[in-house]
């Protein structure tokens, strides 16, 4: 026997738990949700552990529907070591007489993580098990920013405020010189190993950094005001944002409520719509 | 779409008008007030501060 074959079979053995790491980190498929994706060496070690619980909850269960695993020819698969041909010809009927048994157990066990995962996910985000507490937080902390949901988070004293909208500003250098873009968050995407590819907002806007200026501005009112003539509006639905191309970023969080009793206005109160 | 945008938000947004309202609020960071149809909504801008705090430092850390 080569090297390979046990290579392939530990592979096979340890596919359960990364598919249960996988899909409890990914979530279901169009699922608004947080996605967290670690390094493969640190994921092969979580699968590793998830995928000996797995097993050995998969072969009890097997026994109970009456089933007779051989669990010593696979372990003996694994070593490669067969005794001097001792045990081969026991290793070979065990896996040839039960092919059938053998795959049935594996794309059982494959299927069954992946609905584990799936469903573990779905649970924690349902009961905000993720606001509660960091055992269960997904790692992404830039989905947690970008929807706001950082502020549900209980050790930061949430005050009950509803977030309507993440007003985002970004600095992005052009050869002409460096933009502030701003707008609401609509949208945004990871890449392949989890981290922020892009930010999609809506109602983009953007001017020159070299413009800034020390704003008193004139004091709230109801109604239109005056613009602010340093911005200029983004054509378009959407901007997209590319994380690399973005130098810093600041998020505001903001709420809007229907006031039904509107309070004493400051004076150039303007209430047309 | 995995941003948040309440119901209310979404319908300002389609108003011309009340978006420029409150593009003007957002760019001054102030708290407002926004017209539509006939009624008043309160923006308000900065909800919370603390947070900033704590995980504006931890990503800046991971960069």
């Amino acid at each position: 026997m080569n090297f390979a074959f046990p290579a392939l079979l530990v592979s096979l053995l340890v596919l359960p738990g990364i598919i249960l790491r996988y899909s409890y980190a990914r979530g279901p498929w169009g699922w608004a949700s947080p996605t967290s994706m670690r390094r493969v060496s640190e994921e092969l070690a979580y699968g590793v552990a998830f995928a000996l619980v797995l097993h050995a909850l998969w072969l009890a269960m097997v026994r109970r529907l009456g089933f007779q695993p051989d669990v010593e020819a696979m372990f003996l698969l694994l070593v490669g070591d067969f005794g001097d041909g001792r045990h081969l010809d026991r290793v070979v009927s065990s896996v040839a007489g039960h092919y059938p048994g053998v795959a049935g157990y594996l794309v059982s066990l494959y299927a069954a993580a992946a609905v584990a995962g799936n469903l573990g996910h779905r649970v924690v985000r349902r009961l905000k098990l993720d606001h509660l507490t960091k055992t269960f937080r997904f790692d992404n902390y830039w989905f947690y920013m970008l929807t706001g949901e950082v502020l549900d988070f209980r050790e930061n004293a949430a005050e009950g405020r509803a977030v309507d909208g993440v007003y985002v500003s970004a600095v992005v250098d052009h050869a002409s010189g460096s933009y502030l873009y701003r707008g609401i968050v609509s949208d945004f995407t990871f890449d392949r190993d989890g981290s922020l590819d892009t930010i999609v907002l809506t109602d983009a806007h953007r001017r020159r950094l070299v413009d800034d200026r020390e704003d008193a501005g004139p004091p709230s009112h109801i109604g239109p005001s005056e613009p602010d003539e340093r911005y200029y509006d983004i054509r378009g639905d959407f901007l997209v944002l590319r994380s690399p191309e973005i130098r810093t970023l600041n998020l505001d969080y903001f709420a809007v409520t229907l006031e039904e009793s509107v309070p004493a206005l400051t004076e150039g109160s303007n209430t047309g719509s | 779409m995995k941003g948040r945008i309440s119901k209310t938000l979404e319908s300002i947004l389609l108003d011309p008008s009340a978006r420029r309202q409150l593009r003007e609020h957002l760019i001054r960071g102030r708290d407002g007030w926004v017209r539509m149809n006939g009624k008043t909504y309160r923006v308000q801008i900065d909800v919370t501060s603390k947070v900033k705090g704590s995980y504006g430092r931890r990503l800046a850390e991971a960069g």
